[in-house]
Parts: structure tokens; sequence; C-alpha cells
């Protein structure tokens, strides 16, 4: 039940929750390549996006077929509770190492 | 303007390609997705590259999750032979040490089965060009007191003898062996050989690929070559007339140069 979120996993799901209700496989795609200047192939977000739904933080649905596509429809992603508390989690975990970096260290950039 | 984009195919085989190896549940939203990509790839980078981005997306979304999978099986008892499966693995890894020793042995065995087949399937397409190869026998010598010890060969004057006496025999030849050295080029070469009787052509399927055999032993001291003996001795020029020495027994003549034996 209580699966873990891998690093890539946390970032196509933040951008999930980002584009709630509009998160398609493309749309996180090229929401990686723009926003955090990654280059990522479509077919790992999409297994990525796959192996979400399988450990149950996001739920997908067929949606709209708007865009050039050619009538095919979109499979929409959207986040599950679980996956919220998946995110809360990453993100504890990771001001929990912040604050375990002392003050003097970060000053002097 | 707008509808530029509708004309534009991506390529028809990587299109194809991917609905056949698609899982159905998917297969519509990532095509589609493939799609949006590929238009995008078109107007920005030309046609060429966006077709090679699109066959490279098509192989890359090979995975688990979009490969066709067939996993309920149309017939329910299959599920017992997959119970099998899993039973017989558990049990294997149980008891590890057997399982290393029966693996072992049975493909050393197999091996071994493998080898002694190869060997006799030789073995039995030997000399299988032989045209009379049903009809050919070979003299043996057979001692009627003492020791005996098996072998092949009999008194000379026995070939002659025998076809005068027994019905049925149509060539009898005999083999006699020839050994010597021939000095080519300075250096000594050690060759072996047969006399033969002139008939030998008739009785087996030998061929020449250079001189008549009808009439190549009809003199003494003619000489048929195999044919890599005849390059060494000869190289390029032609073999046929040359004579060589051999050993003490003579000159010969060179009348004949043998095919190369099949098999």
């Amino acid at each position: 039940m209580n699966q873990k979120l891998g690093e890539f996993e946390e970032i196509v799901l933040l951008f999930v929750a980002a584009q709630h209700e509009e998160a398609y496989g493309l749309s996180v795609t090229k929401a990686i390549e723009t926003e955090l200047g990654r280059s990522v192939t479509m077919s790992s977000v999409h297994t990525s996006l796959y192996r979400l739904e399988e450990k149950g933080f996001v739920e997908s649905k067929i949606g709209d077929s708007e865009g050039k596509r050619r009538g095919r429809r979109k499979r929409i992603f959207v986040i599950t509770a679980q996956g919220k508390s998946a995110l809360h989690e990453a993100r504890d975990a990771r001001m929990r190492v912040w604050d375990m970096i002392p003050d003097f260290v970060l000053k002097f950039v | 303007m707008q509808e530029e984009w509708k004309d534009i195919d991506p390529p028809k085989r990587a299109e194809r390609f991917f609905e056949w190896y698609c899982n159905e549940r998917l297969v519509e939203t990532i095509g589609g997705d493939l799609y949006e990509r590929f238009i995008e790839n078109h107007e920005k980078l030309g046609p060429k590259k966006a077709n090679r981005k699109y066959w490279i997306d098509v192989l890359r979304f090979m995975n688990r999750h979009t490969l066709k999978r067939s996993k309920t099986s149309k017939f329910n008892n299959m599920s017992i032979f997959n119970n099998y499966v899993k039973v017989g693995f558990r049990n294997l890894i149980r008891n590890r040490a057997f399982t290393v020793i029966n693996t072992i042995g049975l493909s050393v065995s197999m091996a071994v089965c493998l080898i002694i087949i190869l060997l006799i399937n030789d073995q039995m397409s030997y000399d299988n060009f032989q045209a009379n190869r049903d009809s050919i026998y070979r003299f043996t010598h057979e001692r009627a007191e003492g020791i005996n010890l098996g072998m092949a060969t009999i008194p000379q004057p026995l070939a002659e003898e025998a076809q005068k006496r027994f019905a049925g025999m149509t060539d009898v030849v005999n083999f006699h062996r020839l050994y010597g050295e021939v000095i080519n080029e300075g250096k000594a070469i050690d060759i072996f050989g047969y006399h033969v009787d002139p008939g030998v052509f008739d009785l087996f399927s030998y061929k020449l690929k250079a001189g008549n055999p009808k009439i190549a032993l009809n003199e003494p001291y003619s000489i048929i070559l195999k044919a890599d003996i005849a390059e060494k001795f000869f190289k390029d020029e032609d073999p046929i007339g040359k004579t060589m020495k051999v050993g003490s027994t003579g000159n010969f003549k060179v009348t004949g140069v043998l095919e190369e034996l099949p098999g």
C-alpha cells in the first residue's frame, strides 16, 4: 500500500497536480522541458504516469480530443488523495534535510 | 492555414507498427500524443527530423505498459500448467545442490549425445558419392590358425585368379602403397599414394579435373595427382605431361588431376 515515490515520478506528479484536470502525457513532457529545462522523452513520462497509476497516486480518464491529434482523445491524469499525501511527504522529507543544513553553509554561496 | 497540419502524415510504417504492438487501451491516447508531437516537430524542425523523431518515439514507447498482453487465457485449464511450472521452479530452488548436479549432468550428457550424432552422421556420409557403393567389396586376410590379425592385404596374384574362377566380378583393382620423396625446388616433399590397376575409374566414381580417365593409367609409370598436390608442385602450369621422380621408385608421368573429393 504505502508505495514510495521515485525522484522522477515526484516531478511528474508535481506537474500533474499543477496542470489540474488538464495533464496528459505530452503536456507534462512539454512542461518538464520548458519549466525545468530538462530534456525528457515522451515515453518515459508516459511510463512513469502509468506507474503512478499502478501505485494509486493518479487516476486516469479519457478526455477531449482538442489539439492537433486527428480526433484522438487524450488520457487525462488527475492526482488522487494518496498522491497528494505522497507529495506532502516528499516535500516534508526534503524540508527536514534542508533544516539539517547549518546556516553558515548556505550563507556564503 | 489552420487546417494545413491535417494533410501531414507521420511515417506510415512507424504508425502501423505502433498500432500493431500497442495495447488497445492505450493506442488512442498515446497515438494522439505522438501525432501532436510530430506536428510540432514538423513545424519547428522540418519533415526530415520530425519523421526521425517520430520513429524514435514509436520505438521508445515499447515497454511493459504498452505491449499487448494476453494474460487472461481462453482456457481456464492453462492455470494448472502455470501452477506446475511455478511449483517445479520452487522445488528447483529448494533443492539447489541436486538441481545443480542434475542440470550439469543433463547438459553434459546431451552434449555427448549430440557429438555422437554428429560423429555417426559424418561416418555414414563417408564415400556416399561412390555410384557403385553397394557392390564394392574388399578382400581381407584372415589367418586360420594362431593369432588372427584382421588385415586388408592379400597376395597379389589372387586378383587375377579370383576373377578367372568366380563369376560376377566385373572389375578387380589392386591397391598397393606408394611412398616417396619428391624433390621440388630443392626441398624434399613426402608424398603418399597407391599403385592401382587401370580399372580403378570403372570401379570407383573418382572424377578427373584434367586428363582422360579411360587412358590415363594405360601406360606404366603414369601418375594422377590430387588437385592440391598438383598445385603445390606445378603452381599455375598445366601438370599434364610433366614428369616427377618419386623416391627410388622411378620417374612418373602426370596424366591426370583428381577433382576435389566431395564431403
